[in-house]
Formats: structure tokens, C-alpha cells, sequence
């Protein structure tokens, strides 16, 4: 193995979730046929967990009606142009889709001296129409269910792990 | 978040295998490599993203392999320094808070790199932030947050062999520590559970409306 280059691109998760569908598609279309056999175990693994991260709020590939066309990057690089945004921020803000300013204050460094008031919601408002806004209420209501559904299913683990604690004992 | 790298390889295609396309076998054995592996100062290999170059296959002596020299582009998580994600709580001790995300476990917010205020409670094993108004602010198990990248620290898992170890002066194997491990930070507005930041909005929305 030789590394020719470390990093010779940058991906959105855009880019990357239409990499592994299309993956995900062609290694499902290869089951039953004996002549291929399965896609590599790690690879299936790492393919799940990802897009189940990306599926998951507060991610906007996640949310309906799906943000993202091939077209997106375009249209969203030609109505930031103005503020002079830097590549990672509009990385960013294309995985993160920031609504309001409170979020644009983490993606944006120094934001209060680079833009004013008008100018942040400027930029909120450019996201918003090129990415769609999401769904607040039922985002949260995911992420809600989501700790609840996890923290239930520890908790299970373990009451399940004392039941086989007391057989043994 | 993710990363494309170019990297060049040697893959050898074993006869049972000749069954499949050239282009399929090479792509399943970089992945079988690869995929779901770290690799030092790189980051986390996920999958192969397109093929750059492959060349005729040459047959070794003795074995029936035929050996391809590649060149090819892998897709791998690597955040840059001061990237904003987001990924859930995992477990808290007095030194910080372990988030997760499905793929990616080793993310860890240090103390110091929580806001101010913030502290741990032994009762309920979790932190919790003491706002200026002084409101409590709970860092729960498995809420989703939100946390920027801040360092990288790589951990070589080669083994080292025994004359090497004697020379060192352990005696037993080191513990093998994960190899790619990030440091995040939640200090500014707008980082920590998600769940503070994006309410807000909403209720006075609701508030206008009554009025």
C-alpha cells in the first residue's frame, strides 16, 4: 500500500450518501446470485451505520421532503458567493443546514465582526430557500424518542444481564 | 467530514474467484481491506470511491494469483479541525462527556472544554451546566448534541516484538488504546444538545401568536 495523496478531495454528505445508496443498492441486487456472493462483512457494516447516522435528526438528509439535487451545491455556492464564505464553511453548511443564527454562529467563525444582523439573516434566509427548512417540531420530537428508545434499550441490557447474573448464581 | 484519498496497492484475484467480473473483484477486495479500518494520519477508510487506473493482470509462479497492480480513490472520515457535527452522548465521567456517533465511537468533550458553570453530578452521573440565570442544564445520556472538532490524536497499533519490549522496560504487553481518537469542544453558543438551541424559535412563534 502507498499513499499518492491524503486528501485529494473534499466530500459533502451529500456526496457520500449518494455513494453509498447506490453501493447499498448494488450489493442487494447481488444476493442469491451464488457466482458473486456477498459484498465484504466490514463493508456492509460500515455502510449501515453510516446511513443510519445520516438518516437520523437532526440530519437534513434525513428529513422529507429529501433537500438535495445534483443541482444543490451550484445553486447554494451562487447565492453565498456575496459573503465570501470559506470552502469549510460552506461544507458545513451544506451537511448542517443551519436555520438560524444561533447555529450559523458555530459554523461561521467570528461571524459577529464579519456580518451584521441584516446580513446573517441574509445568509439564513439564502439557506433556507436553496436547503428548505426543516421540520422543528418533529425533529426534536425524533431526537426526543431516539434517547428515550436508547436509554431504554441500556437499561433493558442490563436488567437482562442481572436475570443471567441470578441464574448463574 | 469526509475525505477523498488516493492510494495505490497491489491486489491479488484468487482463481475461485475468476468467476467474477475483473473490475467486481478488484472492487471487493479493496473493500474486504479497507473498509471500516483506520489508517495512521489518514482517518477512517469507509469505501472504495472510483477506480483511477488498473494494470494487466500478471499470474505469480507457483501460486494460480493473478496480481493487479490499482490505483484508486477511498472515501474516508476525516473532520477537519474546527468541523461542527453532531453525534449523541454515550457515557459522562468527572473528566468529560463520550459522544458517539453510530459509526464513529471515540469522540471526547474534556472538561475544560465545556461551557462555564459546568460541573458533575455524582447523584445522577451526568453533567450539568449552571447557567448565568441559574438555570440547571442537563448533558442527558444519549442526547443528541452538537460539538466541534478541536484535536486528533493518532495511536499506532503495530505490535512491538519482545526483544523491543524488554528494552522499554514493560514487561507485559501495553493496553492497545483505539488508533484514531478525536477531542471535541461544547463551549460556544450554539454547541451542546441540540435540543437548547433549536427550540427557542418555536416558542415565540407561540408567543406571538397568542398575543
Amino acid at each position: 500500500m502507498k499513499i499518492l495523496e491524503a486528501q485529494s478531495a473534499q466530500l459533502t454528505n451529500y456526496e457520500v450518501f449518494t455513494h453509498l445508496t447506490e453501493l447499498k443498492a448494488k450489493s442487494n441486487a447481488r444476493k442469491g446470485n451464488r457466482a458473486l456472493g456477498r459484498a465484504p462483512g466490514n463493508l456492509e457494516t460500515v455502510v449501515k451505520e453510516i446511513l443510519d447516522y445520516f438518516y437520523e435528526a437532526p440530519s437534513p438528509l434525513g428529513s422529507k421532503p429529501f433537500p438535495y439535487d445534483s443541482n444543490t451545491i451550484k445553486r447554494l455556492l451562487a447565492r453565498l458567493r456575496e459573503f465570501r464564505l470559506t470552502k469549510a464553511e460552506i461544507i458545513m453548511i451544506m451537511n448542517l443546514r443551519p436555520t438560524k443564527p444561533e447555529n450559523l454562529n458555530t459554523i461561521i467563525e467570528e461571524m459577529e465582526g464579519r456580518f451584521d444582523d441584516d446580513q446573517q439573516m441574509a445568509i439564513v434566509a439564502a439557506i433556507a430557500e436553496v436547503l428548505g427548512k426543516p421540520d422543528g417540531e418533529a425533529e426534536r420530537q425524533a431526537m426526543t424518542d431516539n434517547a428515550k428508545e436508547a436509554r431504554k434499550e441500556k437499561s433493558d441490557m442490563e436488567l437482562k444481564q442481572e436475570e443471567v447474573m441470578d441464574i448463574d448464581g | 467530514m469526509f475525505i477523498l484519498t488516493k492510494i495505490a496497492d497491489l491486489v491479488q484475484i484468487h482463481p475461485q474467484d475468476l468467476e467474477k467480473s475483473h473490475a467486481q473483484v478488484i472492487e471487493d477486495n479493496i473493500n474486504a481491506k479497507y473498509a471500516n479500518k483506520v489508517i495512521q494520519k489518514i482517518g477512517l477508510c469507509i469505501c472504495l470511491y472510483d477506480l483511477l487506473y488498473a494494470s494487466d493482470g500478471q499470474i505469480g509462479n507457483g501460486t494460480g494469483l493473478v496480481n493487479i497492480n490499482v490505483e484508486f480513490r477511498l472515501i474516508v472520515f476525516r473532520p477537519f479541525k474546527h468541523e461542527v457535527l453532531t453525534g449523541r452522548i454515550s457515557s459522562s465521567n468527572d473528566l468529560g462527556i463520550r459522544i458517539r456517533t453510530h459509526f464513529f465511537d471515540e469522540i471526547f468533550v474534556p472538561r475544560e472544554m465545556l461551557p462555564e458553570g459546568s460541573y458533575f453530578s455524582r447523584d445522577d452521573q451526568n453533567w450539568i451546566w449552571r447557567t448565568e440565570s441559574d438555570d440547571l442544564l442537563y448533558y442527558d445520556n444519549q442526547e443528541t448534541v452538537r460539538f466541534r472538532i478541536e484535536e486528533e490524536h493518532w495511536f499506532d497499533q503495530t505490535p512491538i516484538g519482545p526483544a523491543a519490549r524488554e528494552e522499554l522496560g514493560t514487561g507485559a504487553a501495553p493496553a492497545l488504546k483505539s488508533p484514531y481518537t478525536l477531542v471535541a469542544s461544547m463551549e460556544d453558543a450554539g454547541l451542546g444538545p441540540c435540543l437548547w438551541w433549536d427550540g427557542e424559535e418555536e416558542e415565540e412563534g407561540q408567543e406571538m401568536v397568542e398575543e
